[in-house]
């Protein structure tokens, strides 16, 4: 019994009630609407005491109301919290993932509770580099040597707050032509398109609804994986962002404005060898090759003279 | 801690064994930083940061959930504790409506397959004769006969007994289950019991009751 003090419940003969759990509960129940009997003063003042009691107390209460409402009201029939937070590790099979995303579109409560739970996730931890400042120095004097940054020994494990060369990253926005680009035709245009307005609008958790949505039908859609990874991007987890703009690559590689926003990204967590591997895609692009190579020069520079934060390597 | 010694240490803690429990409960429930860090942050009340962390380390116990050791251990628990703490948030915000009845089903096993099996999500304005013929369908018969008696037609025990041609006793235990099922959409911890977790005397002993007052 989830009761401070269970002794209070105890049954008495002749009665009805069987057990000392049938008799808190008809007791709270009774109580929760306001009847009148001879435990009920008690009953009250127990309850400032026993959180078990208080929350079963609070459920009759609402349970009470809801069996007793007059008039019309708005009935929302949710999935469980576990459910959502499935839902927001893409645990869920796609039909369920499905039906929930539709769900999501309807209900604002669910919203409010899916954007709590992307706010409130674990905080990654951040990676130890084990570099001492002598072998750092010296694979960054290598690194200069052979004019490449993806030397493994210096790629930086991802560190938003701590990336040295988050300065050289332009702000992003959602690009509808690459969120469109080998989308299946008409298929899920016009899911992505509403996904751009609620993107548009800021609505981040109405456009990851639907992006799952459309992953749950083509769990391959680029474009589906682009969007899931600038809400994340807007929401400062650039991490998560570029995880997921690595899959939208992997699914179809070289495209131009998504190679641009893998290295933004990746600009922002530090992570050299994507910066280099994406500076090198950009090189084939023609409005993207310059930009790129300044800041593949950029990083191989501040590499080379060793001017990233000591913080960084901490 | 290696993935196979955590994965050893939940499965001994779910299997009964009173030190593994404890050493769950201090080491990843009350002494983690994270927990308690986001405890902090995302719940007011001190002694409602106790229950939820109760609450949530008895979800993880009588959970089923597998922990194959892919994550870390106190990963899947920070994600428990991140449940619970939205169950108790969803509750507080459902008491503060006033024009929406909001179910949210936080069941498992049977009771789980037969709420899969019987509903559908929604978001939508209905009568509340309506809202109240819902709540009866997610009882099963014969708790709902009794239950609906009880509630509706306001009769007594020996009323429902004579009617249904049922022991008393019968009926008080299916109004009691009936009105049980009901009122975990409501809020009401599905862990009402304390038996599988730390015992009020356990619980003082890992320093729980005061563990956020010294913090």
């Amino acid at each position: 019994m989830d009761c401070q003090e269970p002794s209070r419940f105890e049954t008495r003969p002749q009665s009805a009630i069987s057990s000392a759990e049938e008799v808190r509960h008809e007791n709270l129940w009774r109580l929760a609407r306001q009847e009148d009997f001879a435990e009920a003063a008690s009953l009250r003042a127990h309850l400032v005491d026993c959180a078990g009691c208080r929350r079963l107390f609070n459920s009759f209460q609402e349970l009470g109301r809801a069996l007793r409402r007059t008039g019309p009201v708005v009935l929302a029939v949710c999935p469980s919290a576990e459910e959502l937070a499935d839902y927001r590790d893409q645990k869920l099979v796609p039909s369920e993932a499905s039906r929930l995303s539709a769900h999501l579109a309807a209900c604002p409560p669910c919203r409010e509770d899916l954007d709590w739970l992307e706010r409130t996730a674990e905080p990654a931890a951040p990676k130890v580099v084990t570099l001492s400042r002598r072998r750092w120095l010296f694979a960054g004097a290598a690194a200069a040597a052979v004019a490449v940054v993806s030397a493994p020994a210096v790629r930086y494990l991802r560190r938003p707050a701590g990336s040295p060369f988050s300065d050289l990253a332009e702000t992003l926005e959602l690009d509808r032509d690459v969120l469109m680009e080998g989308s299946n035709g008409e298929q899920f245009a016009s899911i992505l398109q509403a996904a751009y307005q609620d993107f548009g609008r800021g609505d981040y958790v109405s456009a990851d609804g639907r992006a799952k949505a459309v992953l749950s039908e083509a769990p391959s859609n680029p474009g589906a994986f682009y969007l899931l990874a600038m809400t994340q991007y807007k929401r400062g987890q650039y991490q998560e962002a570029a995880r997921l703009m690595d899959k939208a690559e992997s699914i179809r590689p070289k495209s131009a404005g998504r190679c641009w926003a893998a290295l933004q990204m990746a600009l922002l967590t530090g992570d050299t060898s994507v910066i280099d591997t994406e500076c090198r895609h950009l090189s084939w692009h023609k409005e993207y090759a310059e930009k790129a190579r300044k800041i593949r020069d950029a990083v191989s520079q501040r590499i080379a003279s060793n001017r990233i934060p000591l913080s960084v390597l901490a | 801690m290696t993935p196979e010694q955590e994965i050893d240490l939940l499965n001994r803690a779910r299997g009964g064994d009173e030190t593994a429990r404890e050493q769950l409960y201090v080491n990843y429930f009350s002494e983690s930083r994270q927990i308690r860090s986001l405890l902090a942050r995302e719940v007011r009340n001190p002694s409602d940061r106790d229950d939820i962390l109760h609450d949530a380390y008895l979800s993880l116990v009588r959970s089923r959930a597998e922990f194959r050791g892919e994550s870390k251990l106190q990963t899947f628990v920070y994600r428990v504790v991140q449940i619970a703490i939205l169950q108790r948030h969803r509750s507080a915000r459902s008491a503060r409506e006033d024009k929406m009845v909001r179910l949210c089903f936080e069941f498992d096993g049977e009771e789980r397959q037969r709420e899969l099996a019987i509903r559908d999500f929604q978001f939508e304005e209905v009568d509340a004769d309506a809202t109240a013929e819902k709540l009866y369908t997610f009882i099963p018969e014969p708790l709902r006969t009794a239950f609906r008696l009880r509630v509706s037609e306001e009769l007594s025990y020996e009323e429902i007994a004579a009617l249904t041609d049922t022991p008393i006793n019968t009926v008080s235990t299916r109004i009691f289950k009936a009105r049980a099922l009901l009122a975990r959409m409501f809020g009401a911890g599905r862990n009402s019991d304390s038996t599988a977790g730390l015992g009020p005397e356990r619980k003082e002993k890992v320093g729980k009751k005061d563990y956020f007052a010294r913090h």
